[in-house]
């Protein structure tokens, strides 16, 4: 079973490569200055899909924020810790069943790549994109009730941080992250979803 | 450089219409919110001696009325229902009862069986004592536990049923013993003293957020526990009824005793269960219906507001009359884990 998550995560990953595989051909992600550490928050909403081995499948919402921190390597990865706090709902009922929404606390350890620095000279703003995932553990409680239950992600996706010449302690991410819970009680649990950041360089950045 | 920033642009555009249209191709495949048809067993015992009158040790006061009144709740709400009072609550009426429902009883079909009488521990099972277990001879009260059924019995039981719809309430004492959870920690002790029970009590940040007792998520030992059932998880452990089995609210934890109360003139779990039938309030979520787990919320915070709270003031003012006075008193509801719930029935507007 786990054999077969994880070699659902990394297809996805390969396939997220190939679309980005274009762009890294005439830009190499070193001409940028390494900014070393980096901490910041991102908050995002997810749709989740969930199937119990006895019941349909029900898609779940849920809104998430973290705090983290980390360090450049080399200039083309970086490695993060991040905090993270999740709240999924519950989903709507459907011929009597519901999937119960819980909040949970998280712990994640991330890799991100970069992959393509686009700058253009006439505007304030350059871009990187890159590729990140990794894995993490949570300790979860269901909505109204003192039940407490632990499982473990992995994730990965697409992100784009956005820079301001002109200020080059800060930038914004826009990222789609991909999760896998290894929830030992249902089928499959996986959300899709999308994230606002902002990064803050103490030590300066690009 | 400005056809890649372009490109970049437009291939996030292009995965965000993407993602919006596989969710809304997914979350339209819904069907009615409630199970087809809904089925319910209901049995309550107050006379155990039929010689005794109700209350006269050991018979109970107002758990067959619980019954009655249950019955009369789920009726309403589209169930169909069986209920058998006293002397009809035997173990053979039981399993004629859930032998006449395999028959009939479809899988997307709601199964609930709903119990109010004496329950107890003996030998690490618990019981509920169904008419017949309990009998007098020459002036003496004994117990035939042959003539009723224990948590690992009466799940092998449930199984037998086609549904996987199958809720189980029970307002008895011990009855937590009955669920046995596979992944989840129960922060509620199995005995609810005066210390959990302040420590426990939710905050108005928690109701806010819907969250209860999530604070004792930074509680290393909780935390050590729950990794500890992650990592030995298994679904097909037979003791007690596990949260595939059906869904179990007890009206107390393992090792307490749950009340029946004259001003209420029935037992508290149903007592606030019968409030779920009418208040919106009882619809935590708004969506128009209520599910096990917001009856077991609305029960649970009625308990510690109306019940509890009362005992631990005079705890705290008085102290504990007796060792273990207040202690008692103080009691409980618990629920199953596992991540599906299912809807009992509308709110009420």
């Amino acid at each position: 079973m786990h054999k077969r998550n994880i070699y659902i995560f990394l297809v996805f990953v390969s396939l997220s490569t190939g679309l980005f595989g274009e762009t890294l051909k005439s830009n190499s992600p070193t001409l940028f200055r390494t900014r070393w550490f980096f901490l910041g928050t991102t908050s995002e909403t997810f749709f989740s899909a969930v199937k119990d081995s006895s019941f349909e499948r029900a898609i779940q919402t849920g809104v998430g924020a973290n705090i983290f921190a980390g360090v450049d390597l080399f200039s083309v990865f970086s490695v993060r810790t991040d905090l993270e706090f999740l709240k999924v709902n519950a989903s709507y009922p459907n011929s009597g069943i519901i999937y119960r929404g819980y909040t949970a606390a998280s712990n994640n350890f991330r890799l991100d790549i970069y992959l393509n620095w686009l700058d253009k000279e006439q505007s304030n703003l350059n871009m990187l994109t890159g590729l990140f995932g990794g894995w993490g553990y949570s300790f979860a409680s269901y909505t109204q009730t003192p039940l407490i239950f632990y499982y473990t992600q992995i994730f990965g996706g697409p992100r784009l941080e956005i820079f301001d010449k002109k200020h080059n302690f800060y930038s914004f991410t826009l990222e789609l992250p991909l999760t896998y819970q290894f929830r030992r009680d249902l089928e499959y649990s996986t959300s899709l979803g999308i994230s606002i950041g902002l990064n803050l360089y103490p030590l300066g950045g690009r | 450089m400005h056809y890649q920033k372009r490109y970049m642009i437009t291939l996030f555009v292009k995965m965000l219409t993407g993602i919006v249209l596989l969710l809304a191709i997914l979350s339209s495949c819904s069907l009615s919110p409630e199970a087809p048809k809904k089925y319910a067993l209901i049995y309550g015992i107050s006379k155990y001696i039929d010689s005794y009158n109700e209350g006269e040790s050991p018979n109970l006061t107002y758990t067959d009325d619980d019954a009655t009144a249950v019955d009369e709740m789920l009726k309403g709400k589209g169930y169909i229902t069986t209920c058998r009072i006293n002397s009809e609550a035997t173990k053979e009426n039981l399993d004629t009862d859930i032998e006449t429902l395999k028959a009939i009883i479809k899988p997307t079909d709601l199964f609930l069986f709903y119990y109010s009488g004496h329950g107890m521990q003996k030998d690490n099972k618990e019981y509920i004592l169904l008419y017949g277990s309990v009998y007098l001879s020459n002036g003496n009260i004994y117990g035939d536990l042959s003539k009723t059924y224990d948590d690992i019995t009466f799940a092998k039981l449930l199984d037998t049923l086609p549904t996987n719809k199958r809720v189980v309430m029970l307002d008895s004492c011990n009855s937590g013993g009955f669920i046995n959870n596979r992944l989840e920690y129960d922060t509620i002790p199995s005995d609810y003293g005066p210390s959990s029970f302040s420590s426990g009590t939710p905050t108005p940040l928690d109701i806010l957020f819907s969250v209860n007792l999530p604070l004792q998520i930074n509680n290393y030992a909780i935390k050590q526990k729950a990794i500890e059932l992650y990592n030995n998880y298994n679904p097909n452990s037979s003791s007690g009824i596990s949260p595939y089995d059906a869904i179990v609210i007890s009206a107390s934890g393992s090792q307490e005793y749950s009340y029946e109360d004259p001003e209420l003139q029935h037992g508290l779990l149903t007592y606030f269960f019968l409030h779920t039938a009418d208040t919106k309030y009882a619809d935590l979520n708004g969506d128009g219906y209520v599910s096990t787990l917001e009856a077991f919320f609305y029960i649970k915070a009625s308990i510690d507001a109306n019940w509890n709270s009362a005992y631990y003031n005079y705890y705290i003012e008085y102290g504990d009359p007796s060792p273990g006075w207040t202690l008692d008193y103080i009691f409980s509801p618990h629920i199953s884990g596992g991540p599906i719930d299912f809807v009992l029935f509308k709110a009420s507007d």
